[in-house]
């Protein structure tokens, strides 16, 4: 199985969205939720496409509709949970240089969402990518 | 031998082939006297040292060429023209710390000498006015030999051992060390001295030695002929690493936006106040909104330390691949008829679809994958999310991991559980701040009911026994300070007293199974003058080969090392006494036990003897100090599994697991209520109940979710797990789990003395015996330890008033 996001860290359910609620008015608080990149199949690891080994394996947080709706600046990305507060929002984090497979190197991609007053709706415009990857033996 | 291959070892390399002559490994050459460099007789071209007949001829070399010899092999090479093979003649000499070492050539041999003593010679008949070349060689085995042009002429045993290492001696050629003694009339020529090696240890041909002054000589380089007679193929495997490219699969970040008062709970979609709710629920199947294919009842249920799980009926058309849904992620909303305000109730996969024909439908159920989840998250994450205690005594350590969580779980008071949005997370059971407050205005009328926890299903008394069996080390440290005179040294001797000797004390110990560790003799007097029975003197010589051998006494540490196996039983008690109090002694009982195992793989007594007694190079691992008149314990060195951490760990999870169990049994008081659908509510929440007279808060155990498409009404019925202890009582104080202390190292026992017998008097045998006290056998046998310890449980009690008004 292929490098990919999970919903779980023991890697068993692709993870397909992350979901959050906020309140209308802005002053909701933030909601966090994780999720897991890595794959189950050990003796594998991913590296950037551009230059493995050498450019840094990341997450970022694309919009695709800048301008309406929720920004990519109320998403905070770090790799625990007590970083969100610091993490700048809407940046990227880097995961290292590679990714090794298997469970125990899954790597948890904490997501923080904190949107301002928004109209009582739902926002799909924002998602969690990453640079084309190549993937080989260890 | 291929002698270039030793030039690094070799310490001393003199040819005199340079004027003045030069030591190619580096040592000062200094002539002295008449010694010369001649070209007349030689070895190898040009020149030779020579020292003539005037009698003042040496030359010095300032390296210590013994100081790394010891004990070890040596060769000594040179070449020598004598002109006279009858006096005393010396070729080689070093000396230095009261120690020699010498060769010289005399009555018509060439010999070593050692110590002042000649230790090996030449046969008898050396010529003159000829080059003989000269090798002597000690070698592993101790053996020494002289051999002159490749013939082995003498070999002598006698420096086998000896340490003939001269730390600061210098070297002298041609003369003895310091005065013109034993000066050479002749020539000496290709002087060698090769420590660590005997190159020669039988005859042989005689070849160069060392290429002096250029070196090690090259190694010989051997042309390798190859014919070709045949071909075939090889194959040589290939390892390709196939790298691709991959584009990830983005995730979408789904922002849902609701009221502020939906997200605080305060107002509910499902309550439509004064007119008609307006809701629906939303069931995203595979990522794609299946909500108009609803028919029928959506249920979501939820319990503490269960799967969540969710059943609903979708409606199909056209094409239906039943099985294609198994395993399809599901997400279930609440939300307002219009979509809006939606709230995550169920996040899974579809477990089993069931298809009906007649219906045209398929009914989903659906769960939340918990023990899969929770089976893949290697036990790293486990322990970081549950935390608790585990030990392999008390748990199977080749459990799966659902297993392993589950087992960690009996020593926490909380549950393993998954959100509705799918993250593992870790529920306490005990009562949090209260999250939401519900009255009559919200709940359902006549919903609420109360269930008592019964009696007998309380735990408020758990006895653990737990036996720990473990060996241990136990050393006794006799001392003894002995001496067989009554009257003095000289009475006793001259009264024709047998004196004792050391051979016999040594002896006695060791023929009592006793190790010695350490022992002082009072050595005879070397001299002087001496008492006699009668009170004169007279004077005393002492014998310098024979005294070393008796003493008058001795002072000596003997040991006696054994082990004993040792059974702690801990008798704990994990109780809460206000519930003692308020229900009366509701008894359960665990047991576990662990057996120590040793590391070391030889037996420690035996261990312990061979080393002492030098038969063995690999120390002991778990000997105990010697305390001198006290036996002394120290635990052995155990595995890891079973030693005295892990036999901790294994009490303290029992520990926690009672309170746990006590804790639990506790929480079996609920209050069930229904109220309209509140998707807030779940396990993690804390609700206080003010409502038909039922005043109470806790922590919700169960929650269910019910969407009926032909109710008006969606409902939310939910449990509260409600900790009580009886009636009220003094609240316990809780003691932490901590290991109570086992049996510790140190002295467990004083020593009786040694009894010490010379018969030494005249026309007694001159024997001597050593009586060591008897082991104590309660020292030795295994010993039972009993330890008890109790701990208490603090129950945070939750409240409940039930007023049914006048």
């Amino acid at each position: 199985m292929a490098f990919g996001f999970f919903a779980d860290p023991g890697l068993t359910t692709v993870l397909q969205k992350l979901s959050f609620v906020q309140a209308a008015d802005g002053n909701g608080g933030v909601a966090d939720a994780v999720a897991y990149f890595g794959s189950p199949i050990d003796g594998f690891k991913a590296e950037a496409a551009s230059d493995p080994g050498v450019d840094p394996v990341y997450v970022d947080v694309t919009d695709s509709a800048p301008g309406t709706g929720a920004e990519a600046s109320a998403v905070r990305l770090a790799l625990a949970s007590v970083d969100l507060a610091t993490a700048v929002a809407g940046n990227p984090v880097v995961l290292g240089l590679n990714v090794l497979s298997g469970v125990a190197n899954a790597v948890a991609v904490h997501v923080r969402v904190s949107t301002p007053a928004l109209a009582v709706g739902r926002y799909s415009e924002l998602s969690l990518t990453m640079p084309t990857l190549s993937e080989g033996p260890v | 031998m291929a002698y270039s291959a030793y030039w690094d070892d070799c310490n001393l390399a003199l040819s005199f082939n340079a004027d003045p002559p030069v030591d190619d490994k580096g040592g000062t050459v200094s002539l002295l006297g008449d010694a010369s460099v001649a070209t007349a007789i030689f070895d190898t071209s040009p020149s030779a040292l020579y020292c003539g007949p005037a009698g003042t001829g040496r030359v010095t070399v300032s390296t210590p060429i013994l100081a790394t010899v010891g004990t070890g092999p040596f060769t000594l090479a040179f070449s020598c023209y004598l002109s006279n093979r009858d006096t005393k003649q010396y070729l080689a000499y070093v000396t230095g710390g009261g120690t020699t070492f010498g060769v010289y050539a005399h009555m018509q041999m060439i010999r070593l000498e050692a110590m002042g003593d000649v230790v090996v010679s030449s046969a008898y008949g050396l010529p003159v006015d000829t080059l003989l070349r000269v090798m002597i060689s000690r070698d592993a085995s101790g053996i020494t030999r002289i051999m002159v042009n490749g013939q082995v002429e003498g070999t002598s045993s006698a420096l086998g051992g000896v340490d003939l290492s001269i730390l600061d001696g210098s070297l002298t050629l041609g003369n003895w060390y310091w005065a013109n003694q034993g000066v050479l009339n002749g020539y000496i020529d290709e002087v060698y001295f090769v420590p660590g090696v005997a190159l020669e240890t039988a005859n042989y041909t005689v070849q160069p030695f060392f290429n002096a002054g250029a070196g090690p000589e090259p190694l010989q380089v051997v042309p390798l002929e190859i014919d070709v007679i045949a071909t075939r193929s090889i194959e040589l495997a290939l390892d390709i690493a196939v790298i691709q490219t991959v584009s990830i699969t983005p995730v979408g970040l789904d922002v849902v936006v609701v009221t502020p008062a939906v997200l605080a709970g305060s107002a509910l979609v499902s309550d439509g106040g004064t007119s008609a709710a307006q809701w629906k629920p939303v069931v995203y199947i595979d990522d794609v909104d299946r909500s108009a294919d609803l028919i029928g009842d959506v249920h979501v249920k939820a319990e503490r330390g269960a799967a969540r799980i969710a059943t609903f009926t979708l409606h199909m058309t056209g094409e239906v691949d039943v099985t294609g849904y198994t395993g399809k992620p599901v997400q279930i909303d609440f939300a307002a008829a219009d979509g809006s305000n939606a709230l995550r109730l169920f996040t899974g996969i579809v477990d089993l679809p069931a298809l009906d024909l007649v219906a045209r439908s398929v009914s989903f159920d659906c769960t939340d994958n918990l023990q899969i989840v929770v089976n893949a998250m290697d036990r790293t994450a486990i322990d970081s999310l549950i935390g608790g205690r585990w030990s392999s005594a008390i748990f199977d350590a080749g459990a799966s991991n659902w297993s392993y969580a589950q087992d960690r779980l009996t020593t926490v008071q909380a549950s393993v559980d998954l959100t509705p949005l799918g993250a593992v997370r870790l529920t306490p059971w005990t009562t949090g701040s209260v999250d939401f407050n519900f009255d009559d205005n919200l709940i359902i009328d006549d919903s609420i009911s109360i269930s008592p926890a019964e009696r007998n299903q309380l735990v408020n008394r758990i006895e653990i026994d737990f036996g720990y069996r473990f060996p241990r080390a136990k050393r006794e440290g006799h001392y003894i300070d002995y001496t067989y005179l009554t009257d003095g040294f000289g009475p006793w001797l001259l009264s024709g007293n047998s004196l004792l000797t050391r051979s016999a004390v040594l002896s006695a110990i060791e023929n009592a199974g006793g190790n010695t560790t350490d022992i002082a003799w009072d050595a005879l007097p070397t001299g002087g003058w001496i008492k006699t029975p009668l009170g004169g003197m007279v004077p005393y010589v002492g014998n310098p080969y024979v005294d070393p051998l008796l003493c008058l006494g001795f002072q000596a540490t003997v040991t006696f090392d054994y082990t004993q196996t040792v059974d702690e039983t801990h008798k704990i008690t994990v109780l809460s006494q206000e519930s003692i109090d308020a229900v009366g002694d509701m008894k359960e009982s665990m047991s576990g036990a662990l057996v120590g195992e040793t590391a070391d793989t030889v037996a420690v007594e035996t261990n312990n003897r061979l080393y002492q007694l030098g038969l063995s190079n690999i120390p002991p691992m778990d000997a105990p100090a010697v305390i001198l008149g006290k036996t002394n314990a120290a635990a052995l060195t155990l595995t890891d599994d079973t030693n005295r951490a892990a036999a901790e760990n294994a009490i303290e999870t029992l520990i926690d697991i009672a309170k746990t169990r006590i804790v639990k049994s506790h929480l079996g008081t609920t209050l069930s209520a229904t109220l309209p659908l509140h998707p807030l509510i779940d396990l993690d929440k804390t609700v206080s109940i003010d409502c038909d007279g039922v005043q109470t808060t806790g922590r919700v155990d169960y929650v269910e979710h019910r969407m009926a498409a032909d109710q008006a009404e969606p409902l939310t019925n939910f449990r509260l797990a409600i900790c009580r202890v009886g009636a009220a009582g003094t609240p316990d104080v809780e003691v932490p789990t901590a290991a109570p202390s086992g049996v510790a190292d140190g002295e467990t026992g004083t020593l009786q003395p040694v009894i010490c017998a010379f018969h030494g008097l005249v026309g007694e045998d001159a024997s001597f015996e050593l009586t060591f006290p008897a082991v104590d056998t309660a020292q030795r046998d295994g010993e039972q330890i009993d330890i008890a310890s109790e701990f208490m449980v603090a129950l945070a009690t939750d409240p409940l008033t039930i007023n049914f008004g006048a």
